[in-house]
């Protein structure tokens, strides 16, 4: 049976997510991505975010930490369907975030 | 009339006695099944109109407040950023409880979009900058809440009209 992961933002991570990038603060969606989410999806066959118990998301960390799986971690929209839910009180925040990895295109490196 | 006929009527007046009481009082029971239930409808009406006005004004409050975080650089901005993501939790918490008390109110997306507006781009960037006046963004953020507020009150106008 595959390993199911649940990784709580709020306790897991912070209960203040906030920024984009790294160098916009100590919670931001890069560090979650990279610290938190893409980690968990490799290692687990199913990984779970509870999105409830923080104090509210931007925009900006939502398209960063799960838009930026597909465009800079290397994960596809029909891999993160097939691995990935979002638990939340708010259905918006869900269908938000879906959006997002539905319309991320992954970066191409320079050779 | 006949003596026969005559007997009959006075036979049957008990049972016409007791079919005219029940008319009555099936009467009386659908009357105030119609108070009640026009009382039931102008209370809801009167409560959900309580929770639209309250989603009004944090929704006015919230684009206001996000006026004022895009027109200062980020250094400038303080906890604002944090301020306006709690409060659009808040709003968004506002809605799931309307939408729970009746499912016509659907206005999910509009909140999206206007969630996306304020707290998409560079918002909590640590390199943003003052925007000036003309900046289209302050546009697309009073649209965004206006298309929400005028989704709120369609919903509100179809689903209570004016008893």
């Amino acid at each position: 049976m595959a390993k199911v992961t649940k990784v709580s933002v709020a306790k897991d991570f912070s209960r203040f997510p906030a920024g984009r990038f790294t160098t916009d603060g100590p919670a931001s969606g890069e560090l979650f991505r990279d610290g938190v989410l893409a980690p968990a999806l490799r290692d687990s066959g199913s990984v779970v975010v509870l999105l409830d118990g923080t104090l509210g998301y931007g925009s900006s960390f939502l398209e960063e930490a799960f838009g930026g799986l597909v465009r800079v971690r290397g994960f596809t929209a029909v891999s993160l369907r097939n691995q990935l839910s979002l638990v939340s009180t708010d259905p918006t925040l869900a269908k938000e975030i879906w959006g997002y990895i539905e319309g991320a295109k992954p970066v191409k490196r320079a050779l | 009339m006949t003596e026969g006929s005559i007997e009959l009527l006075k036979s049957l007046a008990p049972i016409a006695q007791i079919v005219g009481q029940t008319i009555t009082w099936l009467l009386v029971i659908f009357g105030w099944f119609v108070v009640s239930r026009s009382n039931d409808r102008r209370e809801t009406r009167k409560e959900l109109r309580a929770l639209v006005d309250a989603i009004r004004k944090a929704t006015i409050e919230i684009e206001t407040a996000a006026h004022e975080y895009f027109r200062v650089e980020a250094a400038s901005s303080g906890h604002q950023g944090m301020i306006l993501r709690r409060d659009i939790l808040r709003l968004s918490g506002l809605l799931t409880t309307l939408k729970a008390a009746d499912p016509r109110f659907d206005i999910g997306q509009s909140l999206m979009e206007f969630r996306q507006t304020i707290t998409g781009g560079d918002f909590d960037s640590a390199e943003r900058k003052a925007r000036v006046p003309a900046d289209r963004l302050f546009l697309e953020i009073s649209s965004a809440a206006q298309t929400l507020l005028e989704n709120l009150e369609s919903a509100f106008a179809q689903a209570y009209p004016r008893l």
